[in-house]
């Protein structure tokens, strides 16, 4: 009778070490498209709130097409839109990127970022609107800019708010890494997928791939949750 | 645009790439019913406190979450037959579909039952003490009273949780579904136009998901009307 | 002096505010009184720019500006030579009471922390609320925040305070502390102010000149006694009998 057992703790092991070594692509990938989406984010909120002629409408339709699109298949377009623009950008500008070898990565972190702002360019919109219009009036009548109004009063404030929300589209984006590996990017789902390749231990190396995540995603809960308690202090008061 | 992009072909691949979606709304339709159902269920006894299986299901909520989808397609796809093999069960003829069926309702049931706990938390105490004077029994007083108007709460989050799984769909090609997005791989390896292919996938997409929102806003103000129904008469004196 | 010249405004085809003007000496202060929707919040709001007037001018000393033209230069000005205090206090609730009277001594006028500090803890004693200086907002009553507000308002050295309806939002009892306040710097300070209210009793007291406004035009201004005690206008008249109850009026007239 054969005996192997029903799951092999040797492949786990295995796995564990293989797929550890591309924990740092996966992160690396999160931060750029996280920090990236947040500046583009903050841009389009900015500008939808302020009404800014053109990009205004630019804003609200950059973040309705990539709201409404499977992130799958926004990073298929820009896997294959991008090479035909830069080729557009060097016919017509005289630009010359090497579009024949578009790194993966690079097409990972776009498209990862493109989808990123957009859910977060609604997030702090939601934000800002949360802050009181008092709030924008006292520091109005006081005689302040714009700027100084928005980093003085409404940043700290709209932040607070934002933080949960903004934690949840990190924690998001940190699992929509693993759909990069369908571009040939080897992060922490693509590193399990090879190391089954060779011996069908799939159980194994998925089990532990999902454990990175799962550990991770505690691990960034954790820290959020540490940050939201310190910014939020003016709400609790200083009893 | 000439050789950027070509309009004509993205406009004449189209109704072929359309006629694969059934297979996506199927999924999508199956699993966000099952799952809600399952997902009410699970919330009922995390709130009750059923011991034993309290735990499990915390813990079967956090991984579902804590877990990329793409992981847990792969998970239950591969690495299920294979422990059941390791069993001694072989299970090589189960369609695909199926495997890709469970573990979208497991998905849904998992968010739908964070949803469902914190609307049926929502609904107010009170109903629930009226309904267990009148002698209702804890079933009855869930579905009679509690649990419609919990959901009628829990539609905007829901529609939202049903979009993401109409995201999901577009990655179950990697398990050999031929769907919208496998059909226009294929197509594009062909024509070398996957640009046009995939424009007009987003559109199918961007199509199906503006649909589900409205069928979200009619299922809202189907609900409202019901609730609100005295307010608005009293508003008109 | 400041010279409040033919103030217009309309929302659509409502006129709200129908031709207003006024002068205020410094160091005096003006009552604004009347019913509800008389436009006299309407009106204060225009003068720093909260609000946009259709047509007026505002001389403050030594600026002239016009209420509905004037550059995003001029409205900057404007504001940070007057001050204001809300009917919702309105701090800034990421701030300290401190925080609060400082911000903008630090941020409009460039003073130095240490300097801006001082500064504001004198005025935060000039309210009353010294020992409330690491107190975030979310932790002070109404009247607390108000008295706040205040200081606030004083630190920036305006060359008028706008009141906005100071005490409506109180509780009963907390009205009383921040009448005090308002009563000390009226009358040790001499700071020029413009209140909107509905407290008749401290408008007799402390005003040097009450405006009555109804229905978005001035009906009758003068000293309180003129206005207060033998009002000209039937309006006016209707009015305070509303509020004071026939009973006043006839002691008045007495």
């Amino acid at each position: 009778m054969e005996t192997t057992s029903i799951i092999d703790f040797t492949y786990i092991v295995g796995s564990f070490f293989y797929i550890s070594s591309y924990v740092k692509v996966t992160l690396y990938l999160t931060f750029v498209s996280v920090a990236m989406g947040a500046l583009l984010g903050l841009f389009s909120c900015v500008v939808q709130q302020n009404h800014v002629p053109l990009l205004q409408s630019v804003a609200r339709l950059y973040v309705l097409v990539c709201r409404s699109l499977p992130n799958m298949v926004l990073l298929y377009l820009v896997y294959y839109g991008l090479p035909i623009a830069f080729m557009a950008m060097g016919d017509t500008w005289g630009i010359h990127v090497p579009y024949e070898h578009v790194p993966a990565l690079l097409v990972a972190a776009v498209g990862l970022t493109l989808h990123t702002g957009a859910y977060l360019s609604e997030i702090f919109r939601s934000a800002l609107q949360s802050v009181p219009a008092g709030q924008w009036e006292a520091a109005r009548a006081l005689g302040m800019t714009w700027f100084q109004m928005f980093r003085r009063v409404v940043l700290p404030q709209a932040a607070v708010f934002a933080l949960p929300l903004f934690a949840n589209q990190f924690l998001s984006t940190m699992k929509s890494t693993s759909i990069c590996f369908v571009i040939t990017v080897v992060e922490i789902f693509g590193a399990a997928k090879l190391f089954c390749e060779d011996n069908s231990q799939y159980f194994e190396a998925y089990i532990v791939a999902a454990g990175f995540y799962w550990g991770m995603g505690i691990f960034f809960e954790f820290v959020f949750s540490k940050l939201e308690y310190t910014m939020g202090k003016f709400k609790r008061g200083n009893a | 645009m000439g050789t950027y992009f070509d309009v004509a072909y993205m406009l004449r691949s189209f109704p072929t790439l359309i006629s694969y979606v059934h297979i996506t709304v199927f999924i999508t339709l199956l699993s966000a019913v099952v799952g809600v159902l399952l997902g009410s269920v699970i919330a009922v006894i995390r709130i009750n406190n059923v011991r034993g299986f309290k735990e499990l299901l915390t813990v079967f909520v956090s991984f579902m979450r804590g877990t990329p989808f793409l992981v847990q397609l792969f998970l239950v796809y591969f690495g299920v037959p294979e422990i059941l093999s390791h069993m001694g069960f072989h299970v090589r003829n189960v369609p695909a579909l199926l495997f890709v069926l469970v573990v979208f309702t497991l998905h849904v049931a998992a968010y739908g039952s964070e949803i469902m706990r914190s609307s049926i938390k929502a609904v107010s105490a009170g109903e629930k003490e009226a309904a267990a004077s009148l002698g209702m029994t804890t079933f009855q007083s869930y579905t009679r009273v509690i649990l419609p108007q919990a959901f009628a709460l829990a539609i905007p989050p829901l529609i939202n949780t049903v979009i993401g799984v109409v995201k999901g769909t577009a990655l179950i090609f990697n398990v050999g579904i031929v769907d919208i997005m496998r059909q226009a791989d294929l197509m594009g390896g062909n024509s070398q136009r996957s640009l046009e292919l995939f424009v007009d996938v987003a559109i199918i997409y961007g199509i199906l998901i503006f649909l589900i929102t409205m069928i979200g806003r009619a299922m809202e103000a189907h609900y409202v009307i019901t609730d609100q129904s005295g307010k608005l008469q009293s508003s008109e004196e | 002096m400041i010279k409040i010249e033919n103030v217009k405004k309309s929302f659509g085809n409502r006129e709200v505010l129908k031709d207003i003007s006024m002068e205020i000496p410094t160091g005096t202060v003006t009552v604004i009184l009347g019913p509800s929707g008389s436009g006299k919040t309407t009106f204060l709001r225009t003068l720093n720019f909260l609000g946009k007037a259709d047509a007026g001018r505002l001389v403050l000393n030594d600026l002239a500006v016009d209420l509905h033209a004037a550059s995003k230069k001029e409205i900057i000005d404007v504001r940070r030579h007057t001050a204001m205090v809300f009917q919702m206090y309105n701090l800034f609730s990421n701030m300290t009471a401190l925080e609060n009277v400082m911000e903008g001594l630090v941020t409009i006028k460039k003073k130095k922390k240490s300097e801006a500090r001082d500064i504001a803890r004198a005025y935060l004693k000039e309210v009353g609320m010294d020992g409330f200086e690491a107190y975030y907002p979310v932790q002070l009553s109404g009247g607390q925040q108000q008295r706040v507000g205040i200081a606030r308002a004083l630190a920036m050295d305006p060359q008028v305070i706008l009141f906005d309806e100071p005490t409506s939002a109180l509780d009963p009892e907390l009205v009383g502390e921040v009448l005090n306040v308002i009563r000390k710097i009226a009358c040790d300070l001499k700071v020029t102010m413009i209140i909107v209210t509905h407290e008749i009793a401290f408008a007799r007291e402390i005003a040097d000149q009450i405006v009555f406004m109804e229905r978005g035009s001035v009906v009758e201004q003068g000293t309180p006694d003129q206005v207060l005690a033998h009002p000209q206008e039937s309006r006016t008249r209707q009015f305070l009998n509303r509020y004071l109850g026939g009973g006043n009026i006839r002691a008045a007239e007495a």
